[in-house]
């Protein structure tokens, strides 16, 4: 017999551990339920996960490097790459940086625009994370039904943005086309569609007892491991951490909306789950009020940069809300026209980094339910 | 020369001409079944399925299993190979014996045996020996795993299963399958589903568990185990293991139909098209399970089985007896 | 916070801008100093948002970021270790989650972080020995050019009032 590869340079860093009757196992990085190119290293014994270890870098881009290179304008369409389920909300955090560091002031309506379009895209991220959530649970179907209400999503956002996942919509001082009609009008028609279509999930799939059964008491997050790790987003709020970047830190124009942060303290896999589907009515209820109270007006400030423009020099810390969590961007200039340093902080790297620990001891299928409901987008976390 | 008068026993053409039909019957049910199955996810999901290839996308499966057999066989290194091929054909041979003693209708029948159930019972054993083999062989974790759920699964509910059947064989007194078919009326309150509505039950669930029909598909658990204990099939190895699937629904469907729904009797023109409505509306069912719940938890599996189905069937069992 | 109450040993306590530089202070810090600092912002609540290099003619610097969930303001603490001995020990023993904010700062710059309690490349490869975000020596600029410091008491007029980080480096 030849002889047999054991996989041991894969898992060379990964030392065995005391017992010799443990299985260790590659989890990814082509493994269905790691949503694309994660690699976890799991030791096994039976189907209980004695220790793991994420491992990253598969889809590392170096996009900070790209920021040292390119010009502020050249580096905007990277933002739509390093998370593509919420661009918008990068395309904020890159444009509110540089906003800040140069004291660029965003017209109105261009306030409006943006918080009707991230919000609109926050929803389309909670939905896709929902179905591919429950297909990690063994359910199929309900992704087919989330990517129903997300085309329609994809279908409205295309009209400004002229894009139907990567967005590179948002410009310094604005963003870069105004809503046309057919995007209101459209807006609004969808709003009570998505709201109709929320009972239907709750029903269907919320109060399913198999699905009960996989996320309740899973996966337990107690707000002091949130905060070791750093966690934020839906996962710190599933863990009773009343902490919204919106609130917290308030931008743009979000204190003028009524809506709530959907808090729950169980921690569980569960609260997370409950948390998104809440988030997505919040927000339902802030593109309502938004819709309503929209002003006329430029959609991008006069004098806006051009190409070619390079701010003061000075850093800042710019940080927005996305979909998983707190987006941070850390932005320092020298004075030319690229930047001197950009630092992305991208909210399911420190979201994952606690899956360690709470995923000892846990069943494998668990360690898939709890992964899930973390919402990982890969690209975002190796960046 | 010799006049030689070779007799042929009656029984052994039944028996010969029943296992062609047979093979007919499987093989072209499993297309239909494949086709179904997409068809019936499709409208779940909100979707057409498969509508380019033929008339309502007849010809897919066919051009699936085109593709399934012009694949390459690969085997991973270190693999056992006489173990690896071993399995696939061992977990799709037993389907013909599985067959054989069903009374598709009141002639329809390729062998007619007093331990016709018993002969079911013994060989659908033979399905959990084929992952487990495929699993073992497959020098791969995955695979492995695969094998310790699918052996825990099966021994776990071949015992409740056992319990649900032996309590109709108790109220019909007979293991012959045309005879408890017979005991049961044309109506479906003359059923036995009527009288053992929870024998019906376990049978029905254990059955999905027995089959590895979502929500209990633990040993292949996509999510989890990548492909479980079929992680290195390719082409037609992984293409018999997924025909078993389909044989073994038909199967345990027939069953479910003779023991509890009255076989192929009906309320007007009993024949063996109401033996297929059933045994396809059972199989209706099962693919609406699969599309519609989340996969439960192994241990969840587990405790169900012993802490529910077998306390439960042991006390229908014990009525049924007492009645009886 | 100022320097006389500070629980740490600080070199500079500057109370910033938070709406023009989104931190409500700096804190200088020598690097041996790093994990009693972290401690201080452990006990008092705050969590770990990330931990940032930056390549400046006077050497590495490091800058954690940490905010607090119940009482919002950003605080960033830095420190500075030369070019040719970038060593700072880990705070992955107070902020289990520094651990790979803190890999990945060796990866992009070589800052070395004793203690770190998985020492290993994250997100660049096992075999790779360029740092990517280590500038050129030409292309360096030394910290009064990127800095600017919107001190909160004078708020109007930034000036370039960082403090030098070369006595630091001795000390350390």
């Amino acid at each position: 017999m030849s002889e047999i590869q054991t996989g041991d340079y894969y898992t060379r860093h990964f030392s065995p551990g005391p017992s010799d009757d443990t299985l260790i196992i590659n989890m990814g990085p082509q493994h269905p339920s790691t949503h694309g190119v994660l690699r976890i290293i799991v030791e096994l014994d039976g189907e209980y996960i004695l220790r793991c270890e994420p491992v990253l870098g598969y889809v590392h881009r170096m996009h900070e490097h790209m920021g040292e290179t390119k010009s502020y304008t050249q580096y905007l369409p990277n933002m739509g790459r390093v998370d593509y389920l919420h661009a918008l909300a990068w395309n904020w955090a890159w444009c509110g940086a540089v906003e800040k560091l140069a004291g660029i002031e965003v017209p109105e309506r261009a306030q409006y625009i943006r918080v009707l379009t991230t919000e609109l895209n926050r929803i389309s991220s909670h939905l896709l994370w929902w179905g591919a959530y429950i297909l990690d649970l063994g359910a199929f179907s309900p992704i087919l039904y989330a990517f129903q209400d997300r085309e329609i999503i994809m279908d409205l956002l295309q009209i400004p943005t002229g894009s139907r996942l990567t967005y590179c919509y948002f410009r310094f001082g604005g963003v870069s086309a105004d809503l046309s009609d057919a995007f209101l009008a459209g807006l609004k028609d969808f709003v009570p569609y998505l709201r109709g279509r929320l009972p239907m999930y709750r029903d269907l799939v919320t109060d399913n007892v198999i699905l009960r059964k996989r996320c309740e008491g899973i996966g337990h997050f107690s707000p002091e491991l949130c905060r070791r790790y750093g966690a934020t987003g839906p996962v710190a709020r599933g863990s009773g951490i009343d902490y919204d970047v919106r609130r917290a830190e308030p931008y743009s124009i979000y204190d003028r909306f009524d809506w709530e942060v959907p808090v729950l303290e169980a921690g569980d896999a569960m609260s997370r789950y409950l948390i998104r589907l809440a988030e997505i009515e919040q927000s339902l209820k802030i593109i309502e009020q938004a819709l309503a109270t929209i002003p006329s007006g430029d959609f991008i400030a006069k004098g806006a940069p051009k190409p070619k423009w390079a701010p003061p020099r000075g850093e800042t810390y710019f940080a927005v809300e996305g979909a998983r969590g707190k987006i941070g961007v850390w932005l320092v200039s020298d004075g030319t026209k690229t930047p001197y340093r950009v630092k992305l902080r991208a909210p399911g790297y420190c979201n994952l980094s606690l899956f360690a620990e709470a995923a000892q001891g846990v069943l494998l299928a668990d360690a898939v339910s709890i992964l899930g409901s973390l919402d990982l987008v890969i690209p975002e976390i190796d960046r | 020369m010799l006049q030689t008068e070779i007799i042929v026993p009656a029984e052994l053409v039944r028996l010969v001409l029943g296992i062609v039909a047979l093979a007919a019957f499987v093989g072209a049910n499993a297309i239909v079944l494949v086709w179904l199955e997409r068809k019936v996810a499709g409208h779940i999901q909100r979707r057409p399925g498969p509508f380019e290839v033929g008339p309502y996308g007849l010809l897919q499966t066919a051009a699936d299993a085109a593709k399934l057999i012009g694949k390459q066989l690969t085997m991973p290194a270190g693999a056992d190979a006489f173990l690896f091929w071993l399995a696939p054909i061992l977990a799709f041979l037993p389907v013909f014996v599985l067959f054989m003693p069903i009374p598709f209708g009141e002639n329809l029948y390729s062998l007619d045996m007093d331990l016709g159930l018993v002969l079911i019972l013994a060989y659908a054993g033979f399905g959990v020996l084929s992952l487990c083999l495929a699993g073992w062989s497959s020098h791969n974790k995955w695979g492995l795993l695969g094998a310790a759920r699918a052996v825990s699964q099966s021994v776990a509910y071949e015992i409740p299963l056992l319990l649900a059947v032996l309590a109709i064989a108790f109220m019909t007194g007979s293991f012959n399958l045309q005879a408890i078919t017979e005991g049961q009326g044309p109506w479906p309150w003359q059923w036995n589903v009527a009288v053992q509505p929870l024998a019906f039950f376990i049978y029905f669930a254990c059955a999905l568990a027995e089959t590895n029909r979502a929500p209990f598909d633990l040993p292949e658990a996509e999510s989890e185990l990548t492909a479980g204990f079929h992680t290195e099939y390719s082409g037609m190895g992984f293409g018999l293991f997924f025909l078993a699937e389909y044989a073994n629904m038909i199967v345990v469907s027939s069953v479910a139909t003779v023991l509890f729904l009255g076989g192929w009797q009906g309320p007007v023109f009993s024949g063996w098209w109401w033996f297929l409505a059933k045994v396809y509306a059972l199989i209706l069912a099962m693919m609406w399970f699969r599309w519609t719940y989340p996969r439960v938890r192994f241990d969840q599996l587990l405790n169900l089985n012993w802490k529910w189905f077998i306390p439960l069937g042991l006390a229908n069992l014990l009525v049924t007896v007492a009645v009886v | 916070m100022n320097i006389a109450t500070c629980p740490f040993p600080a070199i500079a306590i500057t109370a910033t801008d938070y709406a023009k530089c989104g931190s409500t202070a700096y804190c200088y810090v020598e690097p041996r100093n790093v994990v009693r600092a972290a401690k201080y912002f452990f006990e008092a609540g705050y969590f770990i948002e990330d931990v940032c290099g930056l390549d400046l003619e006077e050497g590495f610097e490091v800058v954690y970021h940490f905010d607090s969930f119940t009482a919002p303001g950003r605080v960033s603490l830095r420190l500075v270790v030369p070019h040719d001995k970038p060593v700072v020990p880990s705070i992955a023993g107070v902020f289990p989650g520094a651990e790979w904010h803190e890999r990945e700062t060796t990866d992009f710059f070589g800052v070395v972080f004793e203690g770190n309690p998985n020492p290993k490349p994250l997100l660049l490869p096992d075999d790779m020995t360029l740092h990517p975000l280590v500038k050129e020596q030409k292309k360096r600029q030394p910290a009064v050019n990127v800095f600017v410091v919107h001190r909160l008491s004078e708020g109007k007029e930034p000036t370039a009032a960082k403090k030098k980080p070369a006595d630091e480096d001795e000390e350390a």
